[in-house]
């Protein structure tokens, strides 16, 4: 099987997730809610528990599950936030909060500068800097068909900031097959590498 | 101590500590005036978007709201939670990776349009407006009821607590305040539901007990409310009277609705992370859900309550209702607001309440001797009475006055913050003057949050006589308008400017002129009546067709004209994964 992008494992995981929220609010809550309700679950009518109570819970529980889920998919795919900088501990909240103080009154003088006038300047001023990787990729700048929202499955990583930051040993890789395989050295004491991803991959 | 005095002790002090906070985190530049300086840990954003979110609706009329609706309130309970889902899984991280300050920069910056622009700040303010006027409305009536002074002068007291916080501390001071304001409301709403809980089922939990047993009589709580309402004429508390497709469209709508207020929005760009702003929004369900999963809770429990307390025996027996002398403290006390009252029609002396507009039963109460319904509850009374029908102590009763001030501060605040981010933001930097300088961006935000609190102020004090009829369109308008473009925005790489634009317009213009054309009965002739309606679909329902006739219209609009540049594709890949949303500021340096 070939190994699904980024995005599209995203979408998935998604799909799924609002699978489970339609069928609990609007399934069982609402459209089986009569039948349902001939089930007693301790006191309550098992459709009017779900629309009241049950419902929540599970809304609970998916957000969770989800954002569980996403953080082992950015590791395994190297594009959660602690990967960019070697340097970085993550989750040392110190090192967070470090570049923030200058930048919040640093930031917008800069910000004024690069677009004079223009709401549409932004943008490309927002991407600047990362011109390298998402120039210097041109098969998937191709890529966006025609509404396709997940087309373009070899583009993860490389419009990457990351490669602005320099972070070689990462962006270096995306040899054809490596799609996967790259960051996990980046991340091996992660969660990520249970994946068995194959650390000699670069 | 009286009542009155804990009372102004009690607030007086939630007041100091808000001000107190406010102080100590005030906004140093606007990135803390806007996001908070995007450093806020994923709990405490998690808490403050619960405080943000719940207003003085959600505190003070939910649970009253539920206690008279039974089954059809389940659209309130899934819509306002299930919103949070959306928003966590479509919206939240990437909106924060995105890296800025408003949600109508980020439609002005996806459409590269300032007409885009444009459209999404008119949205916005018309929702927060609408939403802020009530809030301002709850924090006069909650002053004039338990501090005994007028509404003008309560609405000045709060309008002067939120000019202090939200115009020093934008959101940095927003968000801190949120955080107490929320331990403030949640004590003060769990407190009396487990006394009111344990009293009536012998459970403490609120979420359990009114799945339980009553305590005396042994048979299910639902069960005997069932029973004892369908008695009286009323219909049965766990099935709805609301047709299938309104209560699928309704929730949708809420649901959607939701995750498109600007102002829940906003709260996740103030994380530190991307990953944080999937698990904040979790956090923010789970404490918003300790609320919403009590409220069923304390309604169930109340109408029980009043129920049984004015229909003491039999029904139709001629001894089986209250005699008005003999009424409880509680009931005279919430005469005298005038939210509870009482019309002896057949000039018995006791009180009958049943439901008078049942034909059916209207005719066999007529046998009985009863000339119509006797008693009119506001419901409002169901949370705000709960501590003295359970006969807590003063405190509590003075807490519940605390927790529906900090329930409409905390929303009101969010919301100027909103308004006031957009036109310094969006419009005086965006649009009229891109060279403004930082400092006076932060002085025109500031200046802004104050005429927004005037506004709100007058409009919380003089409400034009729509506002009841209008809370609909915050959600509808949110739904239509700005939730299908940010969603388009990130999930497709085709949709451009001219689809957004126009499928922002479409939806706009369906779902007002619809809640208007019903709302405001344009044609007396053609009236708010489930046979009028399109499809069946009342107008608190309609914003979700709106936000579908948004998507469908952006997309084939978009299909037809030019594709967006390449750097907006761009744009769209870099939001989509997490990575380096944390040096979004750094890099703007070196450009």
């Amino acid at each position: 099987m070939k190994p699904r992008t980024y995005w599209q494992e995203n979408l998935r995981l998604v799909a799924g997730c609002l699978a489970v929220w339609f069928v609990v609010s609007f399934g069982f809550g609402i459209v089986l809610v009569d039948v349902l309700n001939r089930i007693p679950l301790g006191g309550f009518r098992l459709g009017f528990w779900f629309a009241q109570q049950g419902s929540i819970y599970v809304f609970l529980v998916l957000i969770f599950f989800y954002a569980w889920r996403m953080g082992r998919l950015d590791r395994k795919h190297g594009v959660d936030e602690g990967s960019p900088q070697p340097g970085s501990a993550r989750g040392n909240p110190s090192q967070e909060r470090s570049p923030q103080p200058g930048s919040a009154r640093g930031n917008p003088s800069q910000e004024r500068s690069p677009q004079p006038g223009s709401a549409r300047g932004n943008p490309s001023q927002e991407r600047s800097p990362q011109p390298g990787s998402a120039r210097g990729n041109p098969s998937q700048e191709r890529s966006p068909q025609p509404g396709s929202a997940r087309g373009n499955p070899s583009q993860e990583r490389s419009p990457q900031p990351g490669s602005a930051r320099g972070n070689p040993s990462q962006e270096r890789s995306p040899q054809p097959g490596s799609a996967r395989g790259n960051p996990s050295q980046e991340r091996s004491p992660q969660p990520g590498s249970a994946r068995g991803e194959p650390l000699e991959d670069d | 101590m009286d009542l009155t005095t804990l009372t102004y002790l009690v607030v007086g002090a939630s007041f100091a500590l808000y001000i107190g906070i406010a102080f100590w985190s005030r906004a140093q530049g606007t990135g803390d005036f806007y996001v908070a300086g995007k450093h806020v840990h994923p709990v405490a954003n998690g808490m403050a978007t619960a405080a943000d979110w719940m207003s003085a609706a959600s505190f003070i009329s939910m649970a009253g709201l539920i206690a008279f609706l039974g089954y059809d309130g389940s659209v309130y309970l899934m819509g306002w939670t299930g919103g949070y889902v959306l928003l966590a899984l479509l919206l939240a991280p990437y909106l924060r990776k995105f890296g800025k300050y408003t949600v109508p920069e980020f439609i002005g910056e996806r459409y590269y349009s300032r007409t885009a622009r444009v459209v999404a700040v008119v949205c916005l303010i018309v929702i927060s407006f609408t939403y802020v006027a009530g809030q301002m409305r709850g924090v006069g009536i909650v002053f004039s009821r338990f501090l005994g002074v007028d509404i003008t002068t309560g609405l000045l007291v709060g309008m002067g607590v939120v000019f202090f916080y939200a115009v020093l501390g934008g959101m940095k001071g927003i968000t801190y305040t949120q955080v107490a304001q929320y331990c403030v409301l949640i004590f003060a709403y769990t407190v009396p539901a487990v006394f009111v809980s344990l009293q009536v089922t012998g459970v403490a939990i609120p979420q359990i007990a009114f799945g339980s047993t009553v305590a005396d009589g042994g048979a299910w709580l639902l069960v005997t409310l069932d029973r004892i309402v369908t008695d009286l004429g009323f219909p049965a508390y766990t099935s709805g009277t609301k047709s299938g497709v309104d209560v699928f469209f309704i929730t949708l709508a809420l649901m959607i609705g939701t995750a498109g207020l600007p102002h829940v929005v906003v709260r996740f760009f103030t994380v530190p992370r991307v990953r944080d702003a999937r698990s904040s929004a979790g956090y923010a369900l789970l404490f918003i859900a300790i609320l919403y999963t009590t409220a069923p809770g304390v309604g169930a429990i109340a109408r029980l309550n009043l129920t049984t307390t004015m229909q003491t025996g039999e029904v139709g027996a001629p001894d089986g209702n209250l005699v008005y002398e003999e009424r409880p403290q509680w009931f005279r006390t919430w005469e005298e607001t005038g939210l509870l009252s009482f019309t002896d029609r057949n000039g018995d002396g006791r009180i009958q309440y049943y439901n008078d507009a049942n034909p059916e039963f209207a005719e066999r109460a007529a046998q009985y001797g009863w000339e119509g319904n006797e008693l009119t509850v506001d419901r409002d009374i169901i949370v705000l009475a709960n501590p003295e029908i359970a006969g807590l102590p003063n405190w509590v009763v003075a807490l519940v006055a605390a927790g529906g001030i900090a329930a409409a501060l905390s929303t009101a605040a969010g919301l100027l913050l909103v308004i006031s981010a957009a036109i310094s933001h969006d419009i005086a930097k965006g649009v009229l003057t891109p060279r403004i300088s930082e400092k006076r961006e932060l002085l025109v935000g500031r200046i802004s949050a104050g005429v927004a609190i005037l506004m709100a102020g007058y409009l919380g004090y003089d409400p034009p006589g729509f506002v009841a009829q209008v809370v609909a369109f915050a959600f509808g308008i949110a739904a239509a308008s700005l939730f299908p473009a940010i969603l388009l925005g990130i999930f497709s790489r085709r949709v451009n400017r001219e689809g957004a634009i126009v499928g922002m317009l479409v939806g706009l213009v369906f779902t007002v002129s619809y809640i208007v054309y019903f709302k405001f009965g344009v044609d007396p002739a053609y009236g708010n009546d489930p046979a009028n309606w399109l499809f069946g679909i009342s107008p608190e329902g309609i914003g979700a067709l709106g936000a579908m006739l948004n998507l469908a219209v952006a997309v084939s609009v978009s299909a037809v004209t030019a594709r967006p540049p390449e750097e907006v594709r761009e744009l769209v890949e870099h939001i989509r994964i997490p990575l380096g949303a944390r040096q979004a500021p750094q890099d703007r340096n070196g450009s």
